[in-house]
């Protein structure tokens, strides 16, 4: 996998749209594109300095059961139980594991026709309480479209909008 | 308003560059009714950066022609003059959007994505609507956001009043209309009329983000008046896909009646949005290689 840059300068291995990554050990990075009303949710294991960062964007595969098929990862029903399988198969702990949940922004003013990140997030939620998952920390909503980043040294999330920067 | 804000725009939109002079030579002979698939492609192969662009553009998925194509000869024949015609267009503005937008705050890279992401999406619109030109759909999209080229600048410069203005209960384009005096749709439009481009195209363009204000008739066909909701939707759509990570984010109106129009609920929308993004890095992959 590539590296690429982002906004605060520094290397971290991308996460497509619609996609996912894992790593393993201090220094290393995940970075997700633009998350717009999508969602970027990572999970962070602190003994083995183990992560995933998922990047999903629609929230139900009914929406378009052959671009589910293809990819499983552009839906919130179905992306974020791999994320958990993927970190569960790669030796994270539930007892141990930090979940942090960034995105879902919404244009101004719209009708709840468009509310396709308000969406994201109900799907998500719903799957979280289903399984007792909680989310140590969130940064939701809004008009701004964020990058989210990983840090597998001690977990910590990132958020780049412009120039600006969010620790999380 | 600020007036002076607005004089240095409009000084700056004269004074855009040119659409590059083999760009234009090729748009030309490609609107020419009396030129041949032999002119077409003695034209294109002039630029060899266009021809191999146009070879991986036909053999895309997106595209969908069956079996593969080899030389440019067959390009020409297989792809017509409305699909050369967007490909000429991507391949001369190309290296104009992958630079960092200034202003707007635009990572390199991410307008062009964006770009793509509204011209891939206003065409698959074009297609449900079975319009009959849905290349002016894909050129429309592609060259949208053509304005914040310019008006970054001044975006920069005055982006304290901007925020708050958009703060405050109004979108973006209304708050860049308050403060600059323009908003980056008239600037596109205004640059787009510089390079001679269809009217249809300068209007979509002029008013993608208040496509409930275009004059009424404005001397605009349908499709051309349609043309202005495509670009709306797709473009709306695209934003909350995370094609573009400018800091003013979402802050524009996505207006429901353009929805209605276009006969699209919150399942339709989401699954149009399934097959923007799977279309468009598609696309961006092709003219990436």
């Amino acid at each position: 996998m590539g590296e690429s840059r982002t906004a605060g300068g520094r290397s971290a291995d991308p996460v497509l749209v619609g996609g996912m990554a894992e790593a393993k050990g201090t220094g290393k990075r995940l970075c997700t594109r633009p998350l717009g009303s999508g969602l970027g949710v990572s999970v962070f294991d602190p003994e083995l300095h183990l992560g995933c960062l998922l990047h999903v964007v629609l929230p139900t595969s009914i929406a378009d059961v052959e671009a589910a098929r293809q990819n499983p990862l552009l839906f919130v029903d179905t992306a974020v139980p791999m994320l958990f399988d993927r970190f569960f198969s790669s030796g994270g702990r539930r007892a141990r594991m930090e979940v942090k949940v960034c995105g879902a922004a919404v244009a101004d003013g719209v009708a709840d026709l468009f509310q396709i990140g308000r969406r994201n997030q109900r799907v998500l939620h719903s799957l979280l309480d289903k399984n007792e998952i909680q989310v140590m920390a969130h940064n939701l909503g809004g008009t701004r479209s964020r990058r989210m980043e990983l840090d597998l040294t001690d977990g910590s999330v990132r958020l780049f909008c412009g120039r600006e920067e969010v620790r999380l | 308003m600020n007036s002076g804000a607005k004089l240095r725009l409009q000084e700056r939109i004269s004074a855009f560059p040119a659409m590059p002079g083999n760009a234009s030579r090729v748009l030309q002979v490609l609107r020419d009714p009396k030129a041949s698939a032999a002119n077409i492609e003695r034209v294109v192969s002039l630029d060899p950066g266009l021809t191999a662009n146009i070879l991986r553009y036909a053999n895309s998925a997106f595209v969908g022609l069956r079996g593969k194509v080899g030389s440019l000869r067959e390009a020409v024949v297989h792809l017509g003059l409305q699909r050369l015609q967007e490909m000429t267009v991507a391949a001369s503005v190309n290296s104009m959007m992958v630079t960092e937008v200034p202003g707007y705050e635009v990572a390199p890279g991410e307008m062009w994505r964006h770009a793509i992401g509204v011209a891939v999406g206003a065409e698959l619109l074009a297609r449900d609507q079975r319009m009959a030109s849905t290349g002016d759909a894909f050129t429309a999209g592609l060259l949208h956001d053509i304005g914040k080229l310019v008006a970054g600048e001044w975006v920069g410069e005055h982006w304290q009043e901007l925020d708050t203005h958009s703060t405050f209960g109004h979108s973006f384009d209304d708050a860049e209309r308050a403060v600059l005096g323009m908003d980056h749709g008239q600037c596109g439009a205004d640059i787009l009329e510089h390079w001679g481009l269809p009217r249809g195209l300068c209007a979509a363009v002029r008013y993608h983000h208040r496509p409930d204000q275009l004059p009424d008739p404005e001397g605009l066909t349908h499709d051309e008046r349609r043309l202005v909701d495509l670009v709306h939707l797709a473009d709306g759509v695209a934003l909350m896909l995370g094609f573009n990570d400018g800091r003013e984010g979402l802050s524009y109106a996505i207006h429901e009646p353009v929805a209605e129009r276009l006969g699209m609920d919150d399942r339709k929308i989401e699954a149009f949005a399934a097959r923007l993004l799977v279309a468009a890095e598609e696309m961006i992959g092709v003219v990436d290689e």
